[in-house]
């Protein structure tokens, strides 16, 4: 018999809280602890550069304009220019922090509308948890999960480093339905890993 | 129509390799058509660049135009950029594999698979829906609609969900019973084989 039955959904915004972590950690484990800042880092650093150099450039051109009456743009200017006008339009989009793009794209790539994005029901009995989207239905054991965590404004049932399922808080109807949720799920995750629940 | 195979690590390896833009079929062509058309536009400039310095030898004279530094290193730097094209043109295989010796290695460690959820014995039931596969810890059914498009390698099936990520079925009980083409043409009937 169900415990639980939830209906909601899944949102980017959601999968977002989930994966922006894991890219940190990922960036951290393979490229030392100092990668996160200096990606980010690097672009505005080179941006900076780029606007210094393009701002030395316009003044010559505008001293020329003053004792030529004219301005001699060359095809280096142009491409100056655009390197300047790209990493603006990169800075802005990324809201001064370009790491949000990388963070964004591979979102993107783990996020699949009607297979972990999108309207879901959620049913958690003794047996383990359904989980269904338009496309796709899965039933967990409970030995399927490791731990139960928090991701931004979602429950994380967490299956791995990685893998979870996720559960927007705004799928129970109050703070009393939310709180029997975890107890009855980790409950159920230290019972199928042979320990006591805790307590 | 159901079967029963193992999935292990290597599927997931095929899989993160055929993710890879650079191992694609498109990819290759594309390399050697940019490769062509950079080789014959150099080509070409130079040509059109000899042409006219030739001219201004003929006028000039050939003191008078090489007495200008900068013909002399457009005339050199020229000559270089034809060598190197043609090298690219003549000798296309080893500039190719040349670029080839960039790509990564698959790593798979970053998906952190799990005995009984990504690996390990699996039952699998394809049907006109979609596909459903038991393991020791979960069951999933996929509808066909959500993958994008399959690849069939030496060891499997896989059902890509977008170019990185999708489902791995093995097939290699599949060929020993001799099912294969009849899951195939199943998967081909209702997935779109990746270009």
């Amino acid at each position: 018999m169900a415990r639980f039955m939830l209906n909601t959904e899944v949102t980017l915004d959601h999968h977002m809280a989930h994966v922006d972590p894991i890219v940190d950690r990922t960036m951290g484990e393979r490229y030392g602890p100092l990668s996160v800042f200096l990606s980010g880092g690097v672009t505005w650093l080179v941006f900076l550069v780029a606007l210094a150099v393009a701002g030395h450039r316009a003044m010559q051109l505008a001293y020329e304009w003053i004792d030529w009456g004219d301005m001699f743009i060359g095809i280096g200017d142009w491409v100056l220019a655009t390197v300047v006008l790209f990493l603006l339009v990169t800075l802005i989009r990324a809201k001064g922090r370009p790491m949000s793009l990388l963070k964004s794209s591979v979102n993107r790539l783990v996020s699949f509308d009607g297979v972990n994005v999108g309207p879901m029901k959620v049913v958690a009995d003794e047996a383990g948890l359904t989980v269904e989207y338009a496309k796709r239905k899965t039933v967990y054991k409970w030995a399927a999960f490791e731990a139960l965590g928090r991701s931004g404004e979602a429950l994380a049932l967490r299956m791995s480093k990685v893998m979870a399922v996720l559960l927007p808080l705004s799928a129970f109807k109050d703070e009393a339905e939310r709180e029997a949720f975890e107890a009855f799920v980790r409950a159920k995750i230290a019972a199928a890993d042979g320990g006591a629940p805790p307590a | 129509m159901t079967f029963e195979d193992h999935i292990t690590a290597d599927h997931y390896r095929e899989m993160a390799r055929l993710a890879n833009p650079l191992n694609s079929k498109w990819a290759l062509w594309a390399v050697t058509a940019i490769l062509w058309l950079v080789g014959l536009s150099v080509l070409a400039a130079m040509g059109l660049f000899f042409y006219s310095a030739g001219l201004v030898v003929v006028r000039r004279g050939v003191l008078d135009a090489f007495a200008d530094p900068t013909i002399l290193l457009l005339i050199c730097s020229g000559l270089l950029l034809s060598l190197g094209a043609g090298f690219v043109m003549a000798y296309k295989r080893a500039a190719l594999k040349f670029f080839w010796s960039f790509r990564r290695t698959p790593d798979i460690s970053d998906m952190d698979l799990r005995e009984g959820l990504n690996l390990g014995p699996a039952r699998y039931t394809l049907s006109d829906q979609g596909i459903k596969v038991e393991m020791a810890l979960d069951t999933d059914e996929i509808r066909w609609t959500a993958f994008a498009h399959f690849r069939e390698t030496a060891n499997g099936i896989m059902l890509m969900l977008n170019r990185t990520n999708g489902m791995v079925v093995p097939t290699g009980g599949l060929l020993a019973s001799g099912d294969y083409e009849a899951a195939r043409d199943i998967v081909f009937a209702h997935v779109k084989r990746a270009g």
